[in-house]
């Protein structure tokens, strides 16, 4: 097998957790250089199979740590995803609503470490604080109104509750003490959040002193609102389709999970304002909500293959 | 109850072509198109992911490896409960068959959709 060929089969094997890597990646190396050295690529067939077959392994792996390690892992990464849904909404005012961004990045490393406990108690205040227009007491000034948004219903408030009953769930001892700490650079997810609408209005700045489009205040106000909800709803919609595909192919159910965790709330602020929605964001929601008994078939069925099937 | 586990068509060529004695990785992908006329052609991605599951299973072992030009081979090999899964499931497979095969009259085929 020639070095480039070499190299390329070694980048594919990266989806093998370390452990299978290092125990296997030789052999695997062996055979696919028997099966065919003379390839300047690997072959459509292999580079398919080595990928789906590492994400089965991560997934046979956690699997062999009990059913709630699938669990912790799926529950955890959806909270965490959802923590970045959270954080990325009021990211690019982040400078008027500075204690909530710090208080919201503080509950995403929290959650990135695997340490439940203290992510449940940032996001209960966050929770608290961003109810309090909808409770019937007043909350101490100091601790909850210090300019955190407050939102007056129930639907919107409902996303930063769900944080707060999930990490509950991975506060049990049964889930806790089978969560890992996950790698750092999952931080890159907000960078690319404020990146990304700044990115599609520079363009629209640069296509405007071009002269190839219009680009005047309220255009530009539009894209980066389009920005905003590229950033939001086409990860969201790339992720529930992934995870359907690894559910189904690889036989891994923590994604579909992680999944449902994510797009419940949205489907409830959705639903209450399904009358306010443009025919867009309606067909997306209805899309969204096509795929919660999807989902919910593959985390079952994925589940069930991982720990039947030879 | 435990659940039966079910073997999949690729990891019972893998261990059928184990039925004669050990082979290393590429032996069983021929071994395994040969025994299937061609039809099975296992990546090696799929190969090794079943035998981690066969091995998980005790249902196959390492039973040697060697550096062939530099590189590593290991040697698998069936074990005693590895030949009766495989026994098993060739038993379920042939009752399934029996079902068309054992009929002495089959119905014609209508004509092919176009």
């Amino acid at each position: 097998m020639n070095p480039r060929l070499q190299r390329r089969y070694r980048r594919l094997l990266l989806g093998y957790p370390p452990q299978v890597r290092a125990a296997r990646a030789e052999e695997i190396l062996t055979t696919l250089a028997e099966s065919g050295s003379d390839r300047r690529m690997p072959s459509a067939r292999e580079a398919w199979s080595l990928l789906v077959e590492g994400v089965r392994a991560r997934a046979r792996l956690a699997a062999a740590d009990g059913q709630g390690r699938i669990w912790a892992d799926g529950l955890q990464l959806g909270v965490l995803l959802l923590s970045f849904a959270n954080l990325g909404v009021l990211l690019w005012r982040a400078w008027w609503y500075l204690a909530w961004t710090v208080l919201l990045g503080a509950t995403v490393v929290a959650i990135l470490r695997a340490r439940p406990r203290v992510a449940l108690l940032l996001a209960a205040v966050a929770a608290l604080a961003a109810a309090r227009p909808l409770l019937p007491m007043r909350l101490p000034q100091g601790l909850f109104g210090w300019g955190a948004p407050g939102y007056g219903d129930w639907s919107t408030v409902a996303r930063h509750v769900a944080p707060v009953l999930l990490l509950t769930l991975l506060s049990l001892a049964v889930l806790r003490r089978q969560l890992r700490a996950r790698a750092w650079w999952w931080l890159l997810v907000p960078v690319a959040q404020v990146a990304v609408p700044v990115l599609v209005v520079v363009v629209a700045r640069a296509a405007g002193s071009m002269g190839l489009a219009s680009t005047g205040p309220a255009q530009l106000e539009r894209l980066g609102e389009l920005g905003w909800t590229a950033a939001r709803s086409a990860p969201e919609a790339l992720l529930v389709a992934a995870a359907l595909g690894l559910a189904l192919v690889a036989r891994d159910p923590r994604p579909a999970i992680a999944a449902l965790v994510l797009v419940t709330p949205g489907l409830a602020w959705a639903l209450e304002r399904r009358a306010w929605l443009s025919p867009l964001a309606s067909w997306y929601w209805l899309v969204i909500a096509v795929t919660v008994p999807l989902l919910v078939m593959a985390v079952v069925s994925a589940d069930r293959r991982q720990r039947t099937e030879l | 109850m435990k659940r039966q586990r079910s073997i999949t068509e690729p990891s019972y060529f893998v261990l059928a072509a184990l039925l004669d004695g050990r082979l290393h990785g590429y032996g069983i992908i021929k071994k395994a198109a040969e025994q299937s006329n061609g039809r099975v052609r296992l990546t090696a991605g799929t190969l090794y992911g079943a035998l981690d599951r066969l091995a998980d299973q005790q249902l196959v072992t390492v039973v040697g490896h060697e550096q062939v030009a530099g590189r590593t081979r290991r040697y698998y090999q069936l074990t005693d409960r590895g030949i009766q899964a495989l026994q098993q499931e060739a038993a379920r497979m042939e009752q399934a068959a029996r079902i068309v095969t054992g009929r002495h009259e089959l119905p014609a085929a209508g004509p092919q959709p176009a």
